[in-house]
């Protein structure tokens, strides 16, 4: 083979290597290679997680510090547990619809996920109903954010952690509408598995608010 | 993501990112399950606290079961078994980290003083430190007492009560004046502080606050016993006659 001929085979080799590139980007769509190996987009999900962590540990924090400091009839013992325990099981059946929504669309069934989807919205929304009846009952016995150190700790650890239900309740609708017009599908659903992420979270921030205020 | 399925037998190199979700699919975990033995736990959860109200002992099953619950959800729900452990490097630093290290500091701040006499020795730790304002344990203090009080421009109706110390007064505090009022109680008693309102440096509680023609509620405990004056603290009030005596027996 003359010099030339090896090189235009080189090139043809070389064409066709690319073409091969090509399709796996294709293929993988947006997924440039990164030097963690891992997707990005999932792995600032996680740093997001750890700090949002550290948000509440401080609110935490906050309350246990403050909850001693009031007699339980300025506050604690108004709470109430049953609309509580509720709210627990309400979320924690959230974490559930929410992690099989993922789990339908990976098995290519989107109407199954959808559904879900549609499930765990509507769950938080229960959820909310709670935290607002719980409110009101807490505000009618006189107990505002203002009234102590406890209600202040009280409703801002509990209200920052509604806030974020709340953003969830949005987060999932948009999932929806964006599955609806075709933009989740078997093969790209990444976007359902961070909202997960995102769900669960809330959802593992209450069993542990829940321990600290109605429990212990 | 994407693509798992067809060109799976060649995605073994790490910077494929199909690879760690084919491995939560193929763990296939049991969510079910997992949603069941987190509602046992909650239900054992609430059992105890319900059946023990009060008993310290509870305390550390409950923080136990709590981290059980929260280790479920992590490990199953968020699929931090089966992802890659840089995932969980993030997360665990933020908890071990940040988060645990309040909750050490606190459960050594919550122990009840029995438990732990250091706490009392550190004049309150856990409380702040705040001894003179602490409520004072009194067994013959007796049930809370439910108090109207009318307030207007410018009086308080009545003007005198006699509570037990450590007994919880709760406060409805009526307005049928034409301005705000409240009820402000300072921390020492009427031979420390004859005229209250006088004294910038005297710490002072705000009980109660109404609008006009709305009633405000608050609750207090009352501190050791002896004469102490109560007041409206908005300036000028307690100058027209806006102040009473608390004599706590």
């Amino acid at each position: 083979m003359s010099a030339v001929g090896k090189l235009e085979h080189g090139a043809h080799r070389a064409g066709q290597a690319l073409e091969t590139v090509v399709d796996q980007a294709h293929s993988q769509e947006l997924h440039a290679a990164t030097s963690t190996g891992l997707d990005h987009r999932k792995l600032v999900m996680w740093v997001f997680i750890a700090s949002e962590t550290i948000f509440f540990a401080a609110l935490m924090a906050t309350y246990l510090v403050n909850r001693g400091k009031v007699t339980p009839e300025d506050g604690p013992e108004h709470l109430n547990l049953a609309v509580a325990s509720f709210n627990t099981f309400i979320l924690l059946f959230s974490s559930l619809t929410m992690v099989m929504a993922l789990q339908a669309i990976e098995n290519a069934k989107k109407r199954r996920m959808i559904f879900l989807l549609a499930a765990t919205a509507l769950w938080g929304l229960v959820f909310l109903g709670g935290q607002v009846y719980e409110y009101a009952e807490l505000i009618a016995n006189g107990i505002t954010f203002d009234s102590n150190v406890w209600s202040s700790s009280f409703f801002a650890l509990t209200g920052f952690h509604g806030t974020h239900v709340f953003v969830g309740i949005i987060w999932i609708c948009m999932l929806i509408i964006r599955a609806l017009r075709g933009g989740i599908t078997e093969n790209n659903h990444l976007a359902v598995e961070l909202g997960g992420l995102y769900w669960h979270f809330v959802d593992l921030v209450w069993v542990v608010l829940f321990t600290i205020i109605y429990l212990i | 993501m994407d693509h798992v399925q067809a060109t799976a037998p060649s995605h073994s190199d790490p910077g494929d990112f199909a690879a760690e979700e084919a491995r939560i699919k193929k763990a296939n975990p049991n969510y079910l399950g997992v949603f069941l033995v987190l509602a046992v736990l909650t239900a054992i959860e609430i059992a105890l606290t319900t059946l023990f109200e009060n008993t310290i002992g509870r305390v550390p099953i409950l923080l136990a079961l709590t981290v059980a619950k929260a280790l479920l959800v992590v490990l199953y729900y968020m699929h931090l078994k089966f992802d890659n452990k840089i995932y969980s490097w993030f997360f665990g630093g933020a908890v071990f980290a940040f988060a645990l290290p309040f909750v050490i500091a606190l459960v050594f701040l919550l122990a009840p003083p029995e438990l732990l006499p250091v706490r009392e020795a550190l004049g309150g730790g856990g409380g702040g430190g705040e001894a003179a304002a602490r409520p004072t344990r009194n067994p013959n203090a007796g049930p809370p007492m439910a108090l109207e009080m009318d307030s207007g421009d410018y009086f308080f109706k009545p003007d005198s009560f006699s509570p037990n110390s450590g007994q919880v007064v709760r406060l409805t505090l009526a307005n049928s004046g034409s301005v705000e009022h409240n009820f402000t109680l300072p921390d020492v008693t009427k031979d420390k502080a004859a005229e209250p309102w006088k004294d910038p440096n005297l710490t002072t509680t705000v009980v109660a606050k109404a609008l006009p023609g709305v009633s405000g509620k608050g609750t207090f405990t009352a501190p050791a016993p002896g004469e102490y004056v109560f007041y409206c603290s908005i300036p000028g009030h307690a100058e027209l006659g806006m102040h009473g005596t608390l004599v706590v027996k």
